[in-house]
């Protein structure tokens, strides 16, 4: 202890200096997530119970629930609500489906199988608003190529993107077209992580295809399918970005189209009503939040 | 079931795995497939199974033409180094998964799966998922989903490769028992030479493609065909001494050393050839029997009951094993001579055997 080489290094036997060396090297980062994360969301909680808040001068008349018994009145809200489930309830069963399928075919070794997988991964490197842009113009009434294709089954033109009955379809297809390329990259992964031997230990049993689909590959990839309903689930709760190149900018044709994100963009920016936008982040974040728990607890008696 | 092999190639683009296959496994028998990796025995395997197409050549299950037949119709098990166990279905499971392909009813399967689990000492871990099981427990229930459906012919392939030493050398004295207990036709492919001399009925020893030679393990080794055989089998590997028949005599490459060897009588002389001796085949002889040349101590290595000396021998470099109570110093010089058998005599460019 007295040794005099050791004397530099004698705050080491103190504990409590001890404790908060590491603490010190970790400040930089704790400190930007303070500011760049933890300040926004504890904001956004205080604002949603904020009444008649001023962004510039922080001024608020009181604190109380005004906020979200206005959102939860508002029949805009509450279309918004509706519009979102129903999206998030198509686009995310939907996309995975589909994504199983075309990440099996993917998945094998045949020739000119690279050209096919630039395909189906170009709508993750194509800008929302220009792919968007493009299809506007597939979702035409009168040249699109979607109405067009559809009439050699005898179907009638379809005003896709005018009918608000048509509206919430156009979107949805559209939004499983531009989440379906990261959806399929995660499935392809969840497939190769499959041992080829499995696939081989069936086939020399007899079994066929669809026999191991249903009984080899779709457990197996049980994880994966469960992470791609996680992730899809959040971020198609937060649709909102595909609604502007579609319908010039607005939450649909006859302001049908409202999605939540979309109705907090509408009262944040266009309406400055701030603390009812920080309600409807809130309501929204619940209920994502609850769904997420769901998903976690089934899917976990589930592999089991 | 007898398995013929005729001819059998498969060659994957320009490259060739297996090469002119030639050999017939009789029923009833465990055969190794016994090779570096490489060699194609996996490939040989694949074949058999009807996994890959052979290139040419036909096999024979007891007479009868399967080469076109896919491998589901082949009435073979497979079992894979990697165990490749459903890790979503139970013990139960896997073991009856081949029985519910074939649409037997759900008793009936459990019922022939717990008998096999039974054969395989695994039938206390039915409702346990292959990641709660040691690798030798689910290589068990590998062999047990491999047999479940009462197959013709049982191929491993590396069955052993994944356990550790211990659970080697008990897992293949009980997949022994197991081909033993059933009887079944088993190809057992191995990279081990002493897996496959402990296991097998019979060996097939393959290199580049080609079959090298197909016995009982002991005359695999006894009698190797050519020199790749006697290099392969053995530990420690068969020592080489490089030289040529001239007068009857064996001389040492690089000349400083004159053996006369009484069976190289027959030998070409002038030819390059390769004297080679097993380890156990060379010995310090008695002071009346003669030595047949001088070797210099290089280490020794007590081994307990055995004692294995490193020497050099006209500039080779030589092994052998030395009585238990003998430990020369290293840097002298002690006598050797060679037994009959173990002791060699290779072409030195063909490899195949003279003597």
């Amino acid at each position: 202890m007295t040794a005099p080489g050791k004397r530099k290094y004698a705050y080491r036997d103190r504990p409590l200096a001890r404790a908060l060396e590491p603490l010190a090297y970790l400040t930089p980062f704790l400190a930007a997530i303070a500011v760049f994360t933890l300040y926004p969301v504890i904001n956004v909680v205080l604002m949603s119970f904020k009444e008649g808040y001023q962004m510039l001068t922080g001024r608020f008349t009181q604190v109380g629930m005004e906020n979200y018994a206005y959102v939860l009145r508002d029949r805009y809200f509450i279309n918004a609500l509706q519009n979102t489930a129903i999206y998030v309830a198509v686009v995310v069963p939907l996309s995975t489906i589909l994504s199983i399928l075309i990440a099996n075919l993917l998945n094998r070794k045949v020739k000119g199988m690279a050209l096919f997988q630039t395909a189906y991964f170009m709508p993750m490197v194509t800008a929302v608003t220009a792919a968007g842009l493009a299809w506007k113009f597939m979702f035409s009434r009168d040249f699109g190529v979607i109405n067009q294709i559809l009439s050699w089954f005898g179907a009638g033109k379809i005003n896709w993107l005018q009918a608000p009955e048509w509206s919430l379809w156009a979107l949805i297809i559209y939004g499983v077209w531009s989440i379906l390329p990261f959806t399929i990259i995660l499935m392809l992964s969840g497939l190769q992580n499959i041992d080829e031997t499995h696939y081989i230990a069936a086939r020399v049993d007899g079994a066929k295809s669809a026999r191991i689909f249903f009984r080899i590959t779709v457990p197996m990839l049980a994880p994966t399918i469960g992470l791609v309903l996680t992730i899809n689930t959040i971020s198609t709760s937060k649709v909102f970005n595909e609604i502007f190149p579609l319908f010039n900018g607005r939450p649909g044709p006859s302001y049908n189209l409202y999605t939540v994100v979309y109705y907090i963009y509408d009262q944040f920016y266009i309406k400055w009503k701030l603390g009812r936008a920080a309600a409807a982040a809130m309501i929204l974040f619940l209920i994502i939040f609850v769904i997420t728990m769901l998903q976690q607890v089934i899917q976990r008696k589930w592999s089991h | 079931m007898k398995v013929e092999m005729r001819g059998l190639t498969k060659h994957f683009g320009s490259t060739v795995a297996v090469e002119d296959f030639t050999v017939t496994l009789e029923d009833g028998h465990l055969t190794s497939i016994l090779g570096p990796s490489g060699c194609g025995k996996s490939t040989v395997l694949n074949l058999l199974a009807g996994i890959v197409p052979a290139t040419r050549g036909e096999i024979l299950f007891d007479g009868e033409a399967v080469t076109g037949l896919p491998p589901e119709l082949r009435g073979i098990g497979l079992v894979f180094q990697n165990y490749s166990l459903y890790p979503h279905m139970t013990v139960l499971g896997n073991i009856s998964f081949p029985l519910e392909i074939k649409k037997v009813p759900r008793a009936q399967r459990e019922e022939s799966a717990r008998a096999m689990a039974a054969l395989v000492h695994v039938d206390n871990l039915l409702h346990r998922k292959p990641r709660e099981l040691s690798g030798g427990q689910q290589q068990r229930v590998a062999i047990a989903r491999a047999l479940v459906k009462k197959p013709n012919l049982l191929l491993l392939d590396e069955p052993l490769s994944n356990l550790d030493a211990r659970l080697r050398l008990e897992m293949r004295e009980e997949i022994r028992r197991i081909q033993q207990e059933t009887r079944v036709t088993t190809v057992f492919v191995t990279h081990d030479q002493e897996e496959a001399m402990s296991i097998s009925d019979r060996i097939v020893l393959m290199n580049a493609g080609r079959l090298q030679q197909e016995d009982e393990p002991q005359r695999l080794y006894h009698e190797p065909r050519n020199q790749f055989v006697a290099d392969f089998l053995g530990t420690p590997p068969i020592n080489h001494l490089p030289g040529h028949m001239k007068g009857g005599a064996f001389i040492l490459e690089g000349g400083q050393a004159r053996f006369p060897f009484s069976r190289g009588a027959g030998a070409p002389e002038g030819r390059p050839l390769i004297l080679a001796v097993r380890a156990e085949s060379a010995h310090v002889p008695d002071p009346d029997e003669g030595a047949l040349f001088s070797a210099s101590v290089e280490s020794i290595y007590a081994m307990g009951k055995e004692v294995l000396g490193y020497f050099d021998i006209g500039g080779h470099s030589f092994r052998c094993y030395l009585d238990g109570d003998m430990l020369p110093r290293p840097g002298t010089e002690i006598p050797i001579a060679f037994r009959e058998r173990g002791t060699f005599l290779f072409d030195g460019e063909t490899g195949e055997r003279l003597l």
